[in-house]
């Protein structure tokens, strides 16, 4: 049973059609990237799968139940989050505060019980704490968890918003793009971090441009251009792949 | 308990003053109309400052709570707690209803949605004269007892609206720091990475909506009997406006910012009041200098650059020592 399955998926805007006619499916536990030029449509098929898009038409089946037309917060409840490429960082918050909000689905305080500070909620707070240190802790980032968002560099927000991400404990984790400002010794520990994230049993789609760490890390290669599926396989296959060579360097 | 430090310090201040200055004019006078005001704008300040919505009409409910008192118990002889409660049920449907359509709207549609509900509120006020009195308002409502012991003073009405108001600064607090105000923490910050983490937004904005439009109704239930008086003038869309400043001034998204914001702002045309006719022209003038060198607002910065002043000094003092 495939993790995440799409149908026949197409998404217009106006006279472009950003996706057409896209089908693939997602086994579990694996790092699946998604690579094709610019414009190519990746970052709209992000969109499209966490329903901030809603396709023209065609399904999206998350663990064999369809997601197409779900809220973006319900689609989260069911196991799937993402990361940004324009990072979406709460930047009026600390970093570990950041990472609670992402514990937000495995705590269940509400608003009145919280305004008096029930017994519960204190011993909850407690529990979220520990949950939101601990994934700060396996991406690296225990040193900086009462910094203020807004006062930490580039690399560790990108950093901070996969922590949020995996504070979830999600099935899915979508990444747009995690690499791009990044320098070498970032990718190469971002590298690491996205197979510690696959190992821990979490699968991993991501949109990527660097494709020295696509090639790299990747278990399957989904190649998109103009909206289309152009190939899909292992790294090998993708390389070796004249369509893609073209897609890529232009035809002779 | 350092969570609480700043809280326990208003509470002493709070309750010290009446018991230091019981006949001053500015305790027990100015005093109420500063404990009203802080209450509002710490409840202001969970929908503005915490989640990032900007309302203008927060003194129409505000002003639903108080005609309700006033009405319920002049006109149908309700006891005045039954009389609150039953404003706190008008408000609870008007803003529950109200919520999830009006914030679907962002930034200026937001606030001019909100504008219009506060015009309409003041309307209804001044035109539906047979229920609300007009322009001239009502007056005679029975004196507020608790059990059997009767508000009937100012200085008595000192501990009521101040307990009210400790009331508001705690659950703003508790709010803040807990799930459900990172939720709203999250929407003001990315409202599609707090939908990604799994946070029905439109729920939780339309809770706290609801939350602060109850803790506003109740204020000015509580007002209206502390006035014996209630009449369109004082919720208005000018009042509306008076207390976004205050949450502005202070310091948006702190709730000790809402605090100073609306003592200033409350204190300060007591102050004015020797310019006579200049008053207002320098009230907006210290407004405009505030704004324009403490942007952050009063609090944020005050408590910002504080500790960063002290420490230099230090430094010089140790360092001019050891040379």
């Amino acid at each position: 049973m495939p993790l995440l399955e799409v149908k026949g998926l197409e998404k217009n805007f106006g006279g472009l059609k950003a996706i057409s006619g896209l089908n693939f499916s997602v086994p579990e536990d694996i790092i699946f990237s998604i690579i094709g030029p610019n414009g190519a449509g990746k970052t709209t098929l992000f969109n499209l799968l966490t329903n901030i898009y809603k396709p023209t038409k065609g399904s999206i089946f998350f663990l064999e139940n369809e997601i197409t037309n779900l809220p973006p917060f319900k689609i989260a409840a069911l196991g799937i989050t993402r990361t940004f490429q324009n990072l979406q960082v709460f930047l009026n918050m600390s970093a570990v505060e950041n990472v609670m909000v992402g514990c937000h689905l495995r705590s269940k305080s509400g608003l009145l019980a919280s305004a008096i500070r029930l017994p519960s909620v204190i011993k909850e707070e407690k529990q979220v704490k520990e949950m939101a240190l601990e994934a700060l802790d396996f991406c690296g980032l225990s040193h900086i968890a009462y910094t203020e968002a807004s006062s930490l560099p580039y690399g560790i927000l990108k950093k901070l918003e996969i922590a949020r991400a995996l504070a979830m404990k999600p099935k899915l984790l979508l990444m747009d793009e995690p690499a791009a400002g990044l320098n070498d010794t970032e990718t190469m520990e971002l590298c690491r971090l996205i197979r510690q994230i696959r190992d821990s049993g979490i699968t991993v789609l991501l949109v990527e441009h660097n494709m020295g760490l696509v090639m790299d890390i990747s278990d399957r290669v989904l190649v998109l251009n103009y909206g289309q599926l152009l190939a899909e396989g292992v790294p090998e296959e993708i390389q070796k792949n004249q369509d893609v060579i073209a897609a890529y360097l232009g035809h002779d | 308990m350092k969570r609480l430090t700043g809280f326990f310090l208003l509470a002493l201040i709070t309750w010290i003053l009446p018991i230091l200055f019981p006949e001053n004019y500015y305790v027990t006078v100015v005093g109420l109309t500063i404990l009203v005001n802080i209450t509002l704008a710490v409840s202001l300040n969970l929908l503005m400052g915490l989640a990032g919505q900007i309302s203008l009409g927060h003194a129409a409910f505000f002003g639903l709570g108080a005609y309700s008192s006033a009405i319920l118990t002049i006109r149908y002889g309700l006891n005045p707690w039954l009389a609150m409660l039953i404003g706190v049920l008008i408000v609870f449907l008007l803003s529950y209803v109200l919520s999830r359509p009006i914030l679907k709207l962002k930034g200026h549609y937001l606030a001019m949605a909100t504008l219009g509900l506060g015009i309409i509120v003041h309307i209804f006020f001044v035109q539906a004269d047979e229920i609300t009195g007009g322009p001239d308002g009502i007056t005679g409502l029975p004196a507020l007892k608790i059990f059997s012991f009767v508000i009937d003073s100012d200085f008595k009405w000192y501990w009521v609206l101040s307990t009210l108001m400790l009331l508001s600064v705690l659950f703003s607090l508790n709010i803040t720091d807990s799930r459900a105000g990172r939720a709203l923490a999250a929407v003001h910050g990315s409202e599609i990475a707090a939908q990604m983490m799994g946070i029905d937004t439109a729920k939780v904005k339309s809770q706290i909506f609801v939350f602060s439009a109850i803790i506003a109704s109740i204020t000015g239930s509580f007002f209206a009997h502390q006035q014996d008086f209630v009449s369109p003038e004082s919720f208005s869309f000018f009042f509306s406006i008076e207390l976004v400043t205050m949450v502005v001034l202070g310091g948006l998204g702190s709730t000790f910012g809402a605090v100073l914001g609306a003592f200033v702002l409350s204190i300060l045309p007591e102050f004015l009041v020797v310019f006579e006719d200049f008053e207002v022209l320098i009230f907006g003038a210290i407004l405009m200098a505030i704004m324009i060198f403490l942007p952050e607002g009063l609090f944020v910065t005050l408590t910002k650059r504080l500790p960063h002043l002290l420490s230099k000094r230090q430094r010089e003092v140790t360092g001019s020592a050891s040379s």
